[in-house]
């Protein structure tokens, strides 16, 4: 049975052979979205939902800084004062957020919460290894602050996929957030899956048009209920100018990096970023004084 | 009072537009702002039977409607009378009202008059062939209420009872939101009053003491009850599109034990079918929590009078669920899913809520109601279910009081129901 009071919703619908599902439940300060087509009994449906409820609520008991008992809240409290101890996953984490972070020049940056005041401060996370395989993080400067929420989503649909890969799931459309997209297989009626980018300021209306099948899309932007969220580590300032980066990807969580990279760098450092990442395409949605989209392909 | 006309079209227009007529179409009490018709040049002559400070407040509504004119004013205490002539000062003044019912170049009154002469000026008005406008409840008694009724369901004029929230666009969209199961299955209502002061007027006179401060006194009024109670049981009876089964309550004098007879502190539950509950509070001596009316859903709450609801969850987002009705039915198509990062609508713990209206407004649907009732009685059209509203809403204030006077649950009598519900 799937608990009413985990799920937002589950709905359910025969065709044919196979039944359509559609569950969605509220998770790291936003939502999962997921639709499977599936042939399997609904025992085994709700197993298998079951168990990505259980793996995305671990991953945000640990990465999520919006619920302060999380691992990265008790981090984010503690590590300046004394090493933090640290699973093997979440070690692993800050190490490839590290990386991206070498690969964007900068621009990635999970640090960037740390308060504008202390953007010309030391900001390095010391990931320490000790015997016994034993991982802390440590913070030189106090004011460290991680965030994670330009990774997150994008490594918990990673995982869900390589899940639903081994419970042989192979239709299916999952939205983080609605910022990241991940196609599992074709549509039903074979075509890949079809996803409109909605104009931020009529979201009823596609700006662009984008098809995929087992690859994701990533959006990264400010819109008119949201204006400034991303931190540009190049300009030390929040980034205010409407628009999105679109990323199409085979990696989840390389895109959700790469789109929020892009936006936080602006236009001029695009070019140079884009060259270190494998990417299927990538586009910039501006927007003129007049509401009109202006859509820019990057890897023309 | 802001005397600025709002019209028809403001009306459909707060009710937003196309979503504002279907709903006027599929309410039974709107239908006259529902549809158009050429009544520019016509004008109803009104009368008003009580010009205290209610019958005054529905005036200066009145003074906006160009199609409307006061042509006389009645009330039998002179000073009422004479703030009454500084809104209308060039009207004929009657100190009895049969005589305002028997002049020709009448054709509507207001009765804005004590609740316990309320039936037998209802009753005289109808027989003198004029539309009514009745302030509510309709009256002292449930006898005399359902006689009200069935006078009125004898006459081919037009009656109204004052319940503004029927007008109310927050109310009318709100209702609307209810019954399409936005805050899911509506299971309870709870109501409130909370007001400070001691409802008392300055008396001129001793002797006049019980004239001018009626509702303190169950000879003339049934005091909270029906003064108050009333609009939220119309409210419950709206919601259920019932009648509550049972009532029960309790009363105490706390702190206006200054000879009056009627309670300054009143619980009532209603219990309506399939388990809804509804409670009312009313308390006199402070004000902190004020009015409204929450209507408690299983997937959330609406603040009726302050405009407001809140969700436990948040909602279904609606490029998803197109995809997923899509592949119910084999659709191919492209939906706009894709954006910048969604945020929780609906924070735990923290929702502070949304308009029902998508922003605060502003009156109490007293100005539509007025131009619905001038409308209505230009062109000569009863609307359906404003008297049965009434009706009931009186009936379940006064079992209410029955209730508390008798320290009992009372269970709706099958004698005073009516072909309604």
């Amino acid at each position: 049975m799937l608990n009413p009071l985990l799920y937002n919703s589950v709905e359910k619908h025969s065709r044919g052979e196979f039944v359509i599902w559609y569950v969605w439940f509220e998770a790291m300060h936003s939502r999962l979205d997921i639709i499977l087509c599936s042939d399997k009994e609904e025992e085994e449906m709700h197993l298998i939902f079951n168990r990505i409820y259980k793996e995305v609520m671990m991953l945000d008991k640990k990465l999520s800084r919006f619920d302060t008992a999380s691992l990265i809240s008790v981090i984010n409290r503690t590590a300046s004062l004394n090493p933090c101890e640290i699973d093997e996953e979440l070690f692993h984490i800050l190490q490839s957020c590290k990386r991206y972070g070498e690969k964007s020049y900068g621009n990635f940056d999970i640090t960037i919460q740390s308060g504008i005041r202390e953007q010309h401060l030391y900001r390095e996370i010391e990931l320490i290894t000790h015997e016994q395989r034993k991982t802390a993080v440590y913070f030189r400067n106090p004011h460290i602050q991680i965030d994670l929420g330009g990774y997150a989503k994008g490594y918990t649909v990673k995982k869900l996929i390589s899940v639903l890969k081994k419970e042989h799931i192979h239709t299916g459309y999952i939205s983080f957030g609605e910022s990241t997209i991940y196609a599992i297989g074709s549509h039903t009626s074979g075509y890949p899956w079809k996803t409109g980018i909605r104009n931020v300021y009529n979201p009823a209306q596609s700006v662009l048009e984008l098809t995929h099948e087992n690859n994701c899309i990533n959006c990264s932007g400010n819109s008119p209920s949201h204006t400034s969220h991303i931190f540009s580590p190049a300009l030390k300032k929040r980034k205010c100018n409407m628009g999105t980066i679109v990323i199409l990807n085979n990696d989840p969580e390389e895109g959700e990096v790469l789109s929020t990279a892009l936006f936080a760098a602006g236009e001029e450092a695009e070019y140079e970023i884009l060259k270190q990442f494998t990417v299927q395409a990538a586009y910039r949605i501006n927007y003129r004084a007049n509401h009109v989209p202006v859509i820019t392909n990057l890897i023309m | 009072m802001d005397n600025k006309l709002k019209t028809r079209r403001d009306f459909i227009k707060e009710l937003g537009g196309i979503a504002g007529s279907t709903l006027l179409l599929t309410t039974p009490w709107l239908q006259v702002l529902a549809t158009k018709k050429e009544t520019a040049a016509e004008t109803l002559r009104v009368g008003i039977i009580g010009t205290g400070s209610r019958g005054r407040y529905l005036m200066e509504h009145l003074c906006a409607i160009s199609k409307a004119k006061i042509v006389a004013i009645c009330d039998i205490y002179r000073p009422a009378l004479d703030e009454a002539l500084s809104i209308v000062p060039k009207v004929k003044v009657y100190g009895d009202y049969r005589n305002l019912l028997e002049d020709n170049s009448i054709d509507a009154v207001i009765i804005a008059t004590p609740l316990h002469v309320h039936k037998q000026q209802a009753i005289d008005a109808l027989e003198a062939g004029k539309h009514v406008l009745l302030e509510k409840a309709i009256a002292r008694t449930p006898e005399d209420c359902l006689k009200v009724y069935r006078n009125y369901e004898s006459h081919n004029q037009v009656m109204f009872i004052g319940h503004q929230r029927m007008y109310d666009p927050k109310y009318l969209t709100g209702m609307e939101m209810i019954k399409k199961g936005v805050i899911g299955n509506a299971g309870r209502l709870n109501t409130y009053w909370y007001r400070n002061s001691n409802w008392r007027r300055p008396v001129p006179d001793p002797s006049m003491e019980r004239q001018i401060n009626w509702r303190l006194y169950k000879e003339y009024s049934g005091g909270t009850m029906t003064e108050l109670t009333c609009h939220q049981a119309q409210v419950g009876n709206w919601v259920n599109h019932s009648v509550p089964e049972t009532i029960m309550g309790s009363a105490t004098f706390f702190d206006r034990n200054d000879g009056r007879d009627v309670e300054d502190n009143v619980s009532l539950i209603f219990t309506y079918r399939n388990g809804f509950q509804m409670t009312f509070n009313c308390f006199h001596s402070n004000k902190f929590y004020g009015l409204e009316e929450q209507v408690i859903g299983t997937g959330g709450v609406m603040e009726l009078e302050k405009g407001k609801y809140y969700l436990e969850k948040a909602p279904v987002r609606p490029g998803l669920l197109q995809l997923y009705n899509d592949l119910k039915e084999d659709w191919y198509s492209s939906i706009p899913i894709g954006g910048n990062s969604w945020s929780p609508e609906v924070k735990k713990g923290r929702d502070t809520g949304r308009y029902i209206m998508g922003k605060p407004t502003e009156g109490d649907g007293s100005d539509y109601m007025m131009q619905a009732f001038v409308e209505s009685c230009i062109r000569g059209e009863k609307m359906q279910d404003i008297v049965e509203h009434g009706y009931y809403s009186s009936i379940v204030s006064l079992l209410a009081l029955e209730a508390v006077d008798r320290k009992t649950t009372v269970t709706f009598p099958d004698c005073y129901k009516i072909n309604y519900y």
